[in-house]
């Protein structure tokens, strides 16, 4: 048997008729119907992000409000309010950008472009599976800290309410050290999860794609 | 309407083409029908953004492809046995039913079964090969040069003789 000899043979393969409507007796019904289901799923897809949005709109002022009463909770209480003033509203705008950033790459990703070229839609595939992103990373990191800088006020209020310790520094470094012990466990219980649901996956793209780029001289 | 209109067309024009390539990926015939399905359904939700930077049939075969090897992370997924030794034989559709089709239907399925063996990115460089597409379509693609293709090409085909040549002694 010869590749080329046979090339020719292979095209009496023939396309099934749609499942949909097997007892559909010609081409042109059975796209009919195609398009017919094709269109109502669009609709339900519609109909789904229609419902959605309000419960977005919620979601994105109840974070908008939490963020804002966290921080003026921090301007109100903190005695070296001005030393520290850059630091956090530096701390918010990164984690106000690496928000938007993430939004972004999440939305692209989501769509999954079955046209693009087979090399492209590979490293999508591995942006969407890896474990973490760096914007993803940072993002974390930020907005720990910032959970860390707000959880001092009360760590501050009871070391001086039940210890008579008055030093700032001692909350905020017992804070970032609750929130540093917070961060390892769930780094760890989400890289776990990822080893049982992603890993074996995102192995397989890789491969793909080292065999994609393999043969190149 | 235009819509519908140039998928019609789309559809009538390359859905052998599009089973061909899932022959080459899926042993099963019921699955290999869903994979189908998924591709046709992929069409149609990509159709919007289509512009015509591309030529048709590659735009087809891109979305085939990667459709297929979405389908293999998927099984991955599930953590079902992906069919390699392609022991059972491939049911496939022909025109006609005598005796020469029979006998045809036989060398397809060794051909398919070896085809099976190889890895995904071989099954869609030797797939697009058997059907006519061109080293610089398949290049398109795939994303990779004109000489990879070549290599691999060259690489897959000596696989499979080497494949016949066992079978044969």
């Amino acid at each position: 048997m010869k590749i080329d000899d046979i090339k020719k043979q292979r095209f009496a393969i023939k396309a099934p008729h749609a499942k949909m409507e097997t007892t559909m007796n010609n081409t042109e019904d059975s796209i009919d119907s195609l398009i017919e289901k094709l269109k109502s799923e669009d609709t339900k897809l519609m109909h789904s992000l229609k419902r959605a949005l309000p419960l977005w709109g919620i979601a994105a002022g109840c974070s908008l409000f939490v963020t804002i009463v966290s921080f003026i909770s921090i301007m109100g209480t903190s005695a070296d309010f001005y030393a520290g003033i850059y630091l956090r509203v530096l701390l918010m705008l990164i984690f106000i950008g690496l928000t938007v950033a993430m939004y972004l790459q999440i939305k692209k990703l989501g769509t999954i472009d079955y046209t693009e070229p087979v090399i492209l839609f590979l490293r999508n595939a591995v942006k969407r599976y890896r474990f973490i992103s760096l914007p993803y990373f940072l993002f974390s990191i930020v907005a720990s800290s910032i959970l860390a800088l707000a959880a001092s006020v009360y760590f501050n209020d009871v070391l001086m309410r039940y210890f008579d310790v008055s030093d700032t520094s001692v909350g905020i470094i017992i804070s970032f050290a609750f929130v540093a012990l917070v961060y390892v466990f769930g780094y760890y219980a989400t890289k776990s999860e990822w080893k049982k649901s992603k890993a074996a996956i995102f192995e397989e793209i890789k491969k793909m794609q080292k065999e994609l780029l393999h043969d190149s001289e | 309407m235009e819509k519908e209109s140039t998928y019609k067309e789309i559809i009538k024009l390359n859905r052998d083409r599009i089973y061909r390539i899932c022959c080459g990926y899926v042993h099963n015939a019921d699955e290999r029908n869903d994979v189908f399905q998924e591709i046709l359904i992929n069409i149609w939700k990509s159709l919007d953004n289509f512009r015509g930077q591309a030529a048709v049939s590659t735009w087809i075969y891109r979305i085939t492809v990667n459709t297929c090897l979405s389908y293999l992370r998927t099984e991955q997924r599930r953590n079902r046995h992906i069919d390699r030794d392609a022991s059972e034989t491939i049911d496939l559709l022909t025109e006609d039913n005598n005796e020469e089709s029979e006998e045809q239907k036989h060398l397809l399925d060794r051909l398919y079964r070896r085809i099976i063996t190889l890895s995904p990115i071989d099954r869609a460089v030797i797939s697009l090969y058997l059907e006519d597409v061109s080293t610089k379509e398949s290049a398109e693609i795939l994303g990779i040069s004109e000489a990879n293709v070549r290599v691999k090409l060259h690489r897959i085909r000596k696989a499979l003789k080497e494949m016949e040549d066992d079978y044969e002694n």
